[in-house]
């Protein structure tokens, strides 16, 4: 049947061509064995999500409707094996008995910590000049976008935003 | 294939030399034992490469060691399997070199023209089980710093250097930071760097003699 000899098997010829690609298999095998965890263990940070954990600020019962408070609180994260711990702040304001909006704390200008106005009733920043409504939206200065936020939930009579910030 | 090779032999010239490698003749009768010292060279490719992907996360200080190992174990994708080989492969690395040379032993190949072999395979076989003795301490549990204290102390034994042999295993009387930061410059740098250039000169040396015949009875 096989009369050509590419498939031949038999004799020095055959043996060698057997080997080699035996050898070839072989190696592939192998390669490919090594070559899938290589490549998943390098790239292995860039497949987890971000880590953002979930921070309690307190009893629900200190805010008072339509007036803001600034909340310090400490959080923990992960930053590969290493635990750290540390400090922030956050503007809440009560909109109603269970709806909370959370701010970060940074102007959206360049960062500078803005502070609460209780006689203009507006968010105000002492750098350039950025005012923010109670709603986070821009009402005069340079701040190119609405204040960015937390997000909030409660729970059991606990307010908690996850640490990330959303862009506002 | 034809044009790779081509391309690159136009420029270096070398493709001839390289196939005259893979080519080269060797004893008819030679058998499986023949092949320990190129499954040694495999090994040792394989922990190079192994090791090198844990080096991407390991840490190595007594605050960070443990955890970072632990983060290999439990985070990294494929991190349980890259330690899981590089562990394994290095107690078969110790069996092998120590197969190899029992064969090249019984076999009488450390014979003229070879002695060179032998005497750098020597050294290879001392640096192997050291990078079994750096590597053990790096995880930082109680194995690894009880076994290294075991370890170390036998250097004790020697007589009037042995003091001072266990210190300068240690960086200081006693085990601690600069023993695990010593250790572990030993194990990821500097016996790398010298294996490396040893298993050439090594290999480079079969490849000029050939291999030896295999004992016969009529000799
Ligand atoms: C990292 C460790 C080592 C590697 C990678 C290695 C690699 C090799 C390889 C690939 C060969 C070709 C023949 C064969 O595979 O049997 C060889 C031959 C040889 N090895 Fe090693 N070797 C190592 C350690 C040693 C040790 C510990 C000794 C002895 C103390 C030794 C002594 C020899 C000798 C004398 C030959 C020539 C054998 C002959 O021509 O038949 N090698 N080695
Ligand atoms: S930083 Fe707030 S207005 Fe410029």
């Amino acid at each position: 049947m096989a009369t050509d000899s590419e498939a031949d098997d038999s004799g020095e010829e055959g043996r060698r061509r057997f080997l080699s690609r035996t050898a070839a298999v072989l190696v592939t095998f192998i390669g490919g064995a090594l070559a899938v965890p290589t490549i998943g263990h390098i790239v292995s940070p860039t497949l987890k999500p971000a880590d953002n954990p979930l921070v309690p600020l307190g009893s629900v019962d200190q805010f008072e409707i339509g007036k803001p408070l600034k909340v310090d609180f400490l959080y923990y994260k992960n930053d590969g094996w290493v635990q750290e711990r540390n400090s922030a702040s956050a503007w809440v304001v009560r909109k109603s008995q269970s709806e909370f909006v959370v701010f970060d704390p940074a102007c959206t200008h360049l960062g500078c910590p803005y502070g609460w106005s209780a006689e203009q009733n507006q968010f105000v920043c002492p750098c350039h000049g950025g005012v923010f409504s109670i709603d986070g939206t821009v009402l005069a200065g340079p701040p190119p976008r609405p204040l960015d936020r937390f997000q909030n939930s409660v729970q059991d009579g606990k307010l908690f935003i996850r640490q990330v910030v959303q862009r506002g | 294939m034809a044009d790779l090779y081509d391309w690159v032999n136009d420029r270096l010239g070398i493709m001839p030399g390289l196939v005259y490698v893979v080519r080269r003749k060797i004893p008819a009768d030679v058998n499986w034992l023949y092949t320990f010292g190129s499954a040694t060279l495999f090994l040792f490719l394989v922990q190079a490469l192994t090791g090198g992907l844990l080096a991407i996360y390991y840490s190595p200080s007594p605050d960070h060691a443990y955890a970072s190992i632990q983060y290999i174990m439990n985070d990294v994708t494929y991190g349980s399997l890259v330690r899981g080989i590089h562990h394994w492969s290095a107690s078969g690395m110790v069996l092998l070199v120590v197969a190899h040379m029992l064969r090249v032993f019984f076999t009488g190949a450390y014979k003229y023209p070879r002695e060179m072999s032998w005497m750098v395979g020597v050294v290879l076989l001392v640096l192997t089980l050291a990078f079994g003795f750096t590597g053990y301490l790096l995880p930082w549990d109680e194995k690894a710093y009880w076994a290294t204290v075991v370890g170390t102390n036998i250097a004790g034994a020697m007589p009037l250097v042995g003091d001072w042999t266990v210190r300068l295993l240690r960086g200081g009387a006693d085990l601690g930071v600069l023993t695990l930061n010593r250790f572990y410059a030993m194990h990821v740098m500097l016996l790398p760097m010298a294996a490396t250039v040893l298993i050439s000169v090594h290999v480079a040396m079969v490849i000029r003699q050939g291999i030896s015949y295999p004992p016969r009875r009529d000799e």
